[in-house]
């Protein structure tokens, strides 16, 4: 009964020790790198269209004098 | 390629402080933050110089590389922005900052910040272009609707300009030429060149 018991126990106890598996891969960290959501704004700022727009705004609002 | 910059001219800044409030107005900007702000030098003495500071939106920003979580992105138009829902408020853009340009909503016990908030030149953003989402969290998004920073387009002495660096630095080429020199080392003709 104690012989059972005592396997019992070491086959339990081996088998919660495997939850304490560490996982020894490193993650590598990309610093400096934006991993957040796309801004639409990136795309858009790429348009010639809308350099072109801004463009004509600062002639319109921003002229020297 | 066109990189969007301030520049504010310190011989034309009269101290209005109308780029700070166009700039609080426009982007409801909390209680206690100011994403610009008006430096004097020499305040009440003749020959006194202003400045308006916020964001300069650097080429290579000090504080993108000291942020632990990575939330600053810069777009085509040069323009550094970034994104309050990763910000942990750790207050290290603050301290590598040459301007001081990120600010913190809150001055709670323990260090809690808030997110952090600064100039986005008028640009949002990472949510959809001008929703309320972005709105509540970043400000107005002017350069999606294809206008300038409103801080540079109210300036009434056009000190502070706001737009593509190589024709914001041809204007100011272009005053440095004008101005006069000594004896009237400050003032009118100083400011915007003799009358030809």
């Amino acid at each position: 009964m104690l012989k059972q018991l005592s396997i019992l126990i070491i086959v339990a106890s081996s088998l919660l020790l495997t939850a304490c598996y560490e996982d020894v891969g490193v993650t590598l960290h990309e610093a400096g790198v934006y991993k957040g959501p796309i801004d639409p704004l990136v795309n858009a700022s790429k348009s010639k269209a809308h350099k072109e727009r801004l463009r004509k705004r600062f002639d319109m609002v921003q002229t020297d004098r | 390629m066109a990189r969007m910059k301030f520049l504010s001219d310190a011989e034309r800044c009269i101290e209005c402080n109308g780029c700070v409030t166009a700039c609080k107005n426009e982007n409801e900007v909390p209680w206690g933050v100011n994403r610009r702000r008006v430096v004097t030098l020499n305040d009440g003495e003749p020959g006194e110089k202003s400045i308006s500071v916020a964001c300069m939106h650097c080429t290579d920003a000090p504080c993108a590389a000291v942020c632990p979580v990575d939330v600053f992105y810069t777009t085509d138009d040069g323009i550094v922005l970034h994104n309050k829902d990763q910000c942990i408020g750790c207050g290290y853009c603050f301290y590598a900052c040459p301007f001081g340009a990120p600010q913190y909503p809150q001055k709670s016990a323990f260090g809690v910040r808030g997110k952090m908030d600064k100039c986005t030149f008028c640009a949002g953003g990472p949510e959809e272009d001008n929703s309320q989402a972005e709105f509540e969290k970043y400000g107005r998004n002017r350069i999606a609707e294809g206008k300038l920073p409103l801080c540079a387009e109210m300036c009434a002495t056009k000190s502070l300009l706001a737009g593509d660096g190589d024709i914001v630095s041809g204007i100011y080429r272009d005053r440095v030429m004008r101005r006069s020199g000594r004896p009237q080392t400050w003032g009118w003709d100083k400011a915007y060149g003799k009358s030809e």
